[in-house]
C-alpha cells in the first residue's frame, strides 16, 4: 500500500538512494573478494610481490577511536605519518592473517549495515513506513554501526599487538578512546529506531480502532 | 477476551449484512469485521453511536461482559 501522505519527489530521491546503496553493495562485495583473493595469494604464494615485500606504512597519531604512539631508533621524535621499512620475516603470516581477518569482519559488518539500510529505503518507497520490519531493520542498523565502530578500534589494537610482536624494532603504544560525535551519532540511530518502534505500535493501535 | 460482540446476531435479526451496515455508517467492511470478530483494540464513540442508530439498539445490546 503506497502512502498518500508522502511528497511526490520522495519516490525519486528514494529510488536514487536505493540505486547508490545497491551500487555500494556490489562494489563493496567485489572489493572484498579482490582483497581476500590477494591476501590468500600472499599467504600461500612462495614469493611475495616485490613492492609489498618489506614495506610497512606506519600511521601515528589519533584516528576516531584509537591513539597511536610509536618509538623506534629510526623514527623522528614526533612522527605523524611515517613510511619506513621494517624487516618482516617471510615465514611470519600472523600480521597478514590478523589484518585480513579483522578486515573481513569489518567488511561484513559494513555490508550488513548497508543491506539493512537498502531494505529500509526500499520499504519506505514501496510500503507504509511504520511496519514492524522497518523498526527491526533500524535497530539492526544501529547495532551494526555500533559494533562496526567498536570493531574499528579493536582491529587497530589487534593489528598493532601482532605488529609489535612480529617487528620487535618498533615499540607501539596504542590506546582506545571514545569520541563524542561518533558516539552521539550512533545513539541517535538507536533513538530513531526506538521512536520508529513506538510509531509502529501506534499505527497498529490506530489500525485496530474502528 | 471477556467482552463479547453480538453484532452478527443483531444483523441477522434485522436481515442485514456487515457490508450493508458498513456502507450505512461510513466505515470499511474490513474495519467492521475487525469489530465484529472482537479483534478491535478500541471503538470510537462515533462508530458505536452510528451502529446503534442503524440497528436501533443500545450499546449494551452490542457488547456484553462474559466474566
Amino acid at each position: 500500500m503506497k502512502s498518500k501522505t508522502r511528497p511526490h519527489y520522495f519516490s525519486g530521491w528514494a529510488r536514487l538512494f536505493e540505486w547508490l546503496l545497491s551500487l555500494l553493495l556490489v562494489i563493496g562485495t567485489l572489493a572484498c573478494a579482490v582483497y581476500f583473493a590477494g591476501s590468500a595469494y600472499l599467504l600461500f604464494a612462495d614469493e611475495i610481490p616485490g613492492f609489498m615485500d618489506r614495506e610497512i606504512l606506519l600511521e601515528v597519531g589519533s584516528s576516531s577511536y584509537t591513539t597511536t604512539e610509536a618509538s623506534a631508533p629510526m623514527l623522528p621524535p614526533e612522527p605523524k605519518l611515517v613510511e619506513v621499512e621494517f624487516p618482516i620475516p617471510r615465514d611470519e603470516p600472523r600480521l597478514l592473517l590478523t589484518h585480513t581477518s579483522t578486515a573481513l569482519i569489518g567488511f561484513l559488518l559494513g555490508l550488513a549495515a548497508t543491506f539493512q539500510l537498502l531494505k529500509f529505503v526500499r520499504s519506505l518507497r514501496l510500503d507504509h513506513p511504520f511496519i514492524p520490519q522497518n523498526a527491526h531493520r533500524l535497530r539492526c542498523f544501529a547495532w551494526l554501526i555500533l559494533f562496526g565502530s567498536i570493531w574499528q578500534g579493536v582491529a587497530v589494537l589487534l593489528v598493532a599487538l601482532v605488529a609489535s610482536d612480529v617487528i620487535p624494532d618498533i615499540n607501539l603504544n596504542i590506546s582506545l578512546r571514545g569520541e563524542g560525535v561518533p558516539i552521539l551519532t550512533i545513539f541517535t540511530f538507536f533513538i530513531i529506531a526506538e521512536v520508529f518502534a513506538v510509531g509502529v505500535k501506534m499505527k497498529e493501535e490506530a489500525d485496530l480502532t474502528v | 477476551m471477556s467482552i463479547q460482540i453480538h453484532l452478527d446476531l443483531l444483523l441477522a435479526k434485522r436481515g442485514m449484512t456487515q457490508k450493508d451496515l458498513a456502507g450505512r455508517i461510513g466505515i470499511t467492511p474490513a474495519n467492521l469485521n475487525i469489530f465484529a470478530t472482537g479483534k478491535a483494540r478500541a471503538v470510537r464513540f462515533s462508530t458505536l453511536e452510528a451502529i446503534c442508530r442503524e440497528l436501533n439498539c443500545q450499546p449494551g445490546d452490542l457488547l456484553s461482559n462474559d466474566d
